[in-house]
């Protein structure tokens, strides 16, 4: 029989908790309460004994100066209603686990397996809601403030119901039921083509018809089924090996929109075919910087762009985005955007420690009015959940906030975006080798370590290359826990100095079947055992296994000869580490359940097979008119409404909530001034200590000029991130950049009749990025692309603005050097440098031919 | 001799690297230990004068902030590091580490035994906030790490750090023993009394660290270690700052009591 | 900064205040805090 504790503060003192909770349904939800109390639940599923139970009340649970608890009794006191809230089974519970390690030490036992805390939260309303009626203000005040559905459940009591159930659980267990059919099945590709086309929607597996059939094509292919006979395999794909294909081939995974051929139509009606937006424009620009520039390492075929920082030590960079998962789950999308982009870094060459994130996010208004689209949620209610997703995340891994910023467009409604950057260090040589170069051997064992698997994040990379709609997986919304990361952090940067591995890889998007498929590229080819992966639960089918999306795991190839030191020092840091198998040069990529084998697909059909996209784009610029000025003498009210608009106005609550000085490397920190409470240009950190060499990071992003023109958009963007770079003292020549383009969806379709436009501006946006980043010499040395970002459900739909986020980073020689952006003496003099900002006051003085 | 500082590391401690950093440059010894590596050899601390718990977010705050952390030092550590401190050595706990100490009971130590007497709670603000505060050491403290320190500006970065005391007697005993170490104050150096931002959580009396009554184990909330060098401070590009960051002292001031007992 | 083009714009000065002239006159004369107050309250949660 479960055992619950509750832990309130006790009776007198202040509550802040419940006192935020209460400022924020006023503030949101206007609904004004005279008091609330925040109880701390904890639902102990271990068969403890009384005494057990009482000892870590008391020594666990409480804090005995300030908290009051009781056992298997009710807290609550002199309320209205009560609202417990809990999580959905399967659901990362991450204070419910730490929970179970402070039972274990407390009591010296052991959790035995099936044993398990569950962490909910008790809210005492008190004022303005009193009866039956104001039931449904509370399952308001439930959905819309306290929990989200995807994830969470809730029971609503009154005072009086409350007095029979003195001490009871309120919410069953979370304990997941739900079993997968464990079976392997074929899929039969024989089918029409309206079939197909359906069938990749029903399964979610987000491919183009095209797409199909060019796996429909490779299974009717003689030799693939002789060899498919002979492995004792189906004719026709099995479930995983559809699953695996479908993850690979995601828009997510192989940007085929950036890789497609497209046939461009300029604005004067010329016509032009780009092959390949990545190979033309992002690619092309930094194989020309490349030959300016001696301090490139290592760009994109990694997880994440590598620089030389000194002749010592090396930077990573890496900005990801995380939009889809951060609409149907501010908080959790958020804080698995910023913990998973660290994991970029941690699996860049032979693994690097996370130094710095960034952190930029578009938002609607929060003061937005109008009717709210189903499935969406309100912006305050995005905005508060995306930043305390990333304020936990950087926050509890010690990873300090150095930069970021927080844009307002009406149209980012349909879709936030969550732009998540991180930088890392790695000396220069580990084990004696240039910790660049990493690749797994053939005879490698495969090794998943961090967190187990779990049916969150199934899907996710094919779901983010798909627009929000009614059926949008809830199992593709997963929480990141912070704690596990950092412990397997810790410990793989450990093993990296012991040169215990070859290869290391993150399992982001697509899970296993990603990071082993990657990595088998090296050695060329991967066996694996999916029986042996550590679950958090039983009852996942083997397919669920590869491609979950389960946090906090890497991967990595250890020769056999070094994995006893690896599993020992891994049990000795308290991580789990499992082998799952072998890489091998066997050409295919292999998994078996129970011995069977289940999938068997050749290497290079999987990662060379999906057919290129042939795409048409035609431009036409809009009809704009140029903004005349009113002739007014007295512009500081107009002043004032700008520094007051949501675009310019100060982030600080936001921003102060991020450690910003973590890891004690800061120079030039958010907030600069007199007061402290002055914005700056760009963050500047000083990561090796016995070096004055540092680090200065700034973004670009300019949505808003998307209507005008794309191109301007980008060029504004790069613009102001070499601006702010500069204006903190970095130079032309020390400049690093990363593009992470958010679009909506730009292919032509019945759902999408504009895409020939919207694929225009973003031939015209590539453009711009390559023009300016040559002419500036800066190198781009990773990116990334994110290609659906629009809502469709019923009528509604809702397409973001183009919008690119342009990260920069600048090598700076002395960072005694640096300047802050605020004004330091009386009598000094200001000025205006550069040519274009003051053309129209001195057009004498004009010499730059570029646009402003 | 040269002093030697273990520096804790694992299950979320996030400051190590910087603690590690400072310690040494401060003139001692210093290494990252990693929790698991005490519990499994404790006569490791038989090699250290100083034994560091730096900030980050043990377990994830999960519970109360420090508080797992707390029961699996006191727990498995329990017995030597009360030899660790009567044997004269130095113990320092930071933002995390000091949340640790409290709820081990390792801190105020009236009577040499781990009871838990104050508590370390969220800011009245109920927010994690980052801010530099401006700090003076109590006059008559017996905290050898603030040793010739009148006032520091150091970051703080903490959502659970308002300073409770049990009841009266305990605040009293405090100060009495010469235990209450550092307050935040006006940048002027008057009282904060309370008030948002120089008191940044609404700790009582504006207490800010605390030491043991041999002044020997020391904790506070705000990072000496995140103002070593010049730049770290916020105001350096506006006024003259010396080279060395402030926060550094402390640090030296530990080795050089080692050094001198 | 060679070959850049530098326009000078006014000079820092000990009271509050921020003036820009310009149009023939006086556009923009108010107190800092003012301003500074302008820019903080939208998102001051």
């Amino acid at each position: 029989m479960p055992a619950k504790i509750e832990v309130g503060m006790k009776r007198g003192l202040p509550d802040p908790a419940g006192q935020s909770v209460r400022g924020r349904l006023a503030e949101d939800l206007g609904i004004r309460l005279d008091d609330v109390r925040v109880i701390d639940v904890y639902t102990i599923d271990a068969g403890l004994t009384p005494e057990q139970l009482e000892r870590v009340r008391a020594e666990l649970f409480t804090d005995p100066i300030i908290q009051e608890s009781v056992v298997n009794k009710s807290l609550a006191r002199d309320y209205d209603f009560i609202i417990e809230v809990g999580f959905l089974p399967g659901v990362t519970d991450n204070v419910g686990k730490s929970s179970a390690e402070g039972i274990a030490d407390t009591l010296d036992r052991p959790m035995k397996p099936g044993e398990a805390v569950y962490k909910s939260t008790q809210y005492a309303l008190r004022g303005a809601l009193k009866g039956a009626a104001d039931r449904p203000a509370c399952e308001r005040i439930a959905r819309d403030a306290l929990a989200n559905e995807l994830i969470q459940r809730w029971i609503v009591k009154s005072a009086s119901e409350m007095a029979g159930l003195d001490g009871a659980l309120l919410l069953g267990l979370p304990i997941v039921t739900e079993r997968s059919d464990p079976e392997v099945h074929a899929i039969n590709l024989d089918i029409p083509d309206a079939q197909l086309a359906a069938l990749s929607r029903d399964r979610m597996l987000a491919l183009e018809l095209h797409e199909m059939k060019a796996i429909q094509a490779y299974y009717k292919d003689p030799d693939v089924r002789a060899r498919r006979s002979s492995a004792g395999l189906p004719e026709q794909p099995t479930d995983i090996e559809l699953e695996i294909l479908a993850q690979t081939w995601s828009e997510h995974c192989k940007h085929k929109i950036f890789n497609a051929e497209i046939k461009y139509t300029d604005e004067t009606g010329k016509k032009r075919t780009v092959n390949s937006l990545f190979k033309t424009y992002v690619k092309a620009t930094t194989d020309k910087v490349a030959k300016q520039v001696d301090w490139l390492v290592s760009v994109f075929h990694d997880n994440a762009g590598i620089i030389k920082f000194d002749d010592h030590w090396n930077f990573a960079l890496k900005a990801e985005t995380h939009n889809s998962p951060s609409a149907l789950d501010p908080y959790g999308g958020a804080i698995t955007g910023i913990v998973g982009v660290n994991r970029d870094v941690l699996g860049a060459g032979m693994g690097c420690r996370c130094i710095l994130n960034t952190d930029v996010f578009c938002f609607a208004s929060p003061f937005y009015s109008g009717k709210i689209p189903p499935r969406l949620f309100h912006p305050r209610r995005v905005l508060r959940g995306v930043h305390q997703g990333v304020k936990d995340g950087g926050n509890q891994s010690g990873i300090p906030d150095v930069n970021g910023a927080i844009v307002f467009h009406e149209r980012f409604l349909g879709k936030p975006l969550v732009f998540c950057g991180t930088g890392g260090l790695i000396p220069a040589k580990v084990a004696g080798k240039p910790s660049e170069e990493k690749g797994a051997c053939p005879g490698d064992l495969i090794v998943m370590t961090g967190g187990r698997i779990g049916k969150d994040g199934i899907h996710g990379a094919t779901f983010s290359s798909e627009e929000l709609h009614e059926g949008s997986p809830a199992t593709a919304v997963q929480i990141g826990d912070p704690i596990t990361q950092k412990k397997m952090a810790d410990f793989l940067l450990e093993a990296r100095d012991l040169g215990l591995f070859t290869c290391i890889w993150d399992d982001g998007a697509g899970g296993l079947s990603s990071s082993v498929g990657e990595m088998a590229r090296v050695s060329g080819g991967a066996e694996v055992h999916l029986e042996k992966a550590p679950l958090k639960y039983a009852g996942l089918a083997p397919w669920e296994i590869f491609l979950s999306e389960a946090q906090e795991r890497m991967t990595l190839s250890i020769p056999p000869d070094k994995i006893d030191e690896f599993l020992n020092l891994a049990r000795r840091r308290a991580v789990e580490a499992t082998v799952l198998g072998t890489f091998t040069d066997s050409g295919r990529l292999e998994c078996f359940y129970d011995g069977r084998k289940i999938a068997s697909l050749d290497m290079e059909f999987l990662h060379d097979g999906v057919p290129k996209m042939h795409l048409k784009a035609v431009y036409t610029p809009p009809a704009l008119e140029e903004a005349s000025l009113p002739d007014k003498k007295d512009l500081t009210p107009d002043l004032k409404a700008v520094l007051g608009s949501l675009n310019v106005c100060s982030k600080e609550t936001f921003v102060r909530m991020y450690d910003h000085e973590v890891l004690g490397q800061s120079v030039l920190k958010q907030f600069q001034g007199a007061q402290n409470d002055g914005p700056g240009d760009a963050g500047v950190i000083r990561p090796v200590p016995e070096s004055r060499r540092g680090i200065a990071i700034a973004c670009g992003i300019c949505p808003k000029y998307s209507d005008i023109d794309t191109y301007h958009m980008m060029a504004c963007a790069i613009d102001e991130a070499v601006r702010n770079i500069i204006a903190v003292g970095g130079r032309l020549g020390a400049i690093a950049g990363l593009d992470n383009f958010c679009w909506p969806d730009p292919i032509q379709s019945e759902k999408t009749p504009d895409g020939e436009h919207k694929l225009a501006q973003l031939v015209r946006c590539a453009e711009a990025l390559h023009e300016y980043c040559v002419a500036y010499g800066i190198p781009l040395i990773s990116g990334k692309d994110s290609m659906k970002n629009d809502y469709k459900i019923g009528d509604t739909k809702i397409s973001i603005p183009p919008t690119v986020l342009f990260t920069a980073a600048g090598i700076i020689d002395d960072v005694e050097k640096t300047v802050s952006m605020d004004v330091k003496r009386p009598g000094d003099i200001v000025y205006a440098a550069g040519a274009g900002s003051l053309s129209r006051f001195t057009p004498n003085t004009r010499r730059s031919s570029r646009p402003p | 001799m040269t002093v030697r500082a273990l520096v804790l590391t694992g299950f979320g401690i996030n400051c190590d690297a910087e603690t590690h950093s400072a310690l040494s440059r401060a003139g001692a010894g210093a290494d990252r230990v990693h929790l698991n590596d005490i519990i499994e050899n404790p006569g490791l601390l038989d090699r250290y004068h100083i034994f560091a718990i730096p900030g980050g977010f043990s377990f994830g705050d999960d519970v109360a902030s420090g508080k797992i952390l707390a029961n699996r030092l006191r727990y498995k550590l329990g017995a030597p590091l009360k030899k660790f401190i009567a044997d004269g050595k130095l113990v320092i706990g930071i933002c995390n580490g000091f949340q640790v100490m409290v709820k081990m009971g390792i801190l105020p130590l009236f009577d040499g035994e781990f009871i838990q007497e104050v508590t370390l709670t969220n800011n009245d603000s109920a927010r994690f906030e980052n801010r530099w505060v401006n700090l003076g050491v109590t006059p008559g403290t017996r905290c050898v790490w603030l040793k010739g320190i009148e006032s520091l500006e150091l970051p703080v970065r903490h959502g659970e750090g308002k300073f409770i005391p049990r009841d009266d007697a305990v605040l009293k005993k405090l100060y009495t023993n010469g235990q209450v170490a550092l307050r935040y104050c006006q940048p002027d150096g008057s009282p904060a009394n309370g008030q948002f931002p120089a008191n940044p959580n609404g700790a009582v009396d504006d207490i800010a660290g605390i030491c043991d009554p041999s002044g020997r184990v020391f904790g506070l909330m705000p990072h000496p270690e995140a103002n070593t060098f010049r730049t770290n401070h916020p105001q350096w590009t506006r006024k003259q700052i010396p080279q060395e960051g402030a926060g550094l002292q402390v640090f030296r001031n530990a080795v050089q009591y080692c050094k001198a007992t | 900064m060679k070959g850049s083009t530098l326009t000078r714009l006014g000079a820092v000065t000990p009271d509050p205040q921020l003036k820009i002239t310009g149009r023939g006159g006086l556009v923009v004369n108010a107190p800092l805090a003012d301003l500074k107050e302008a820019w903080q309250r939208p998102l001051r949660w």
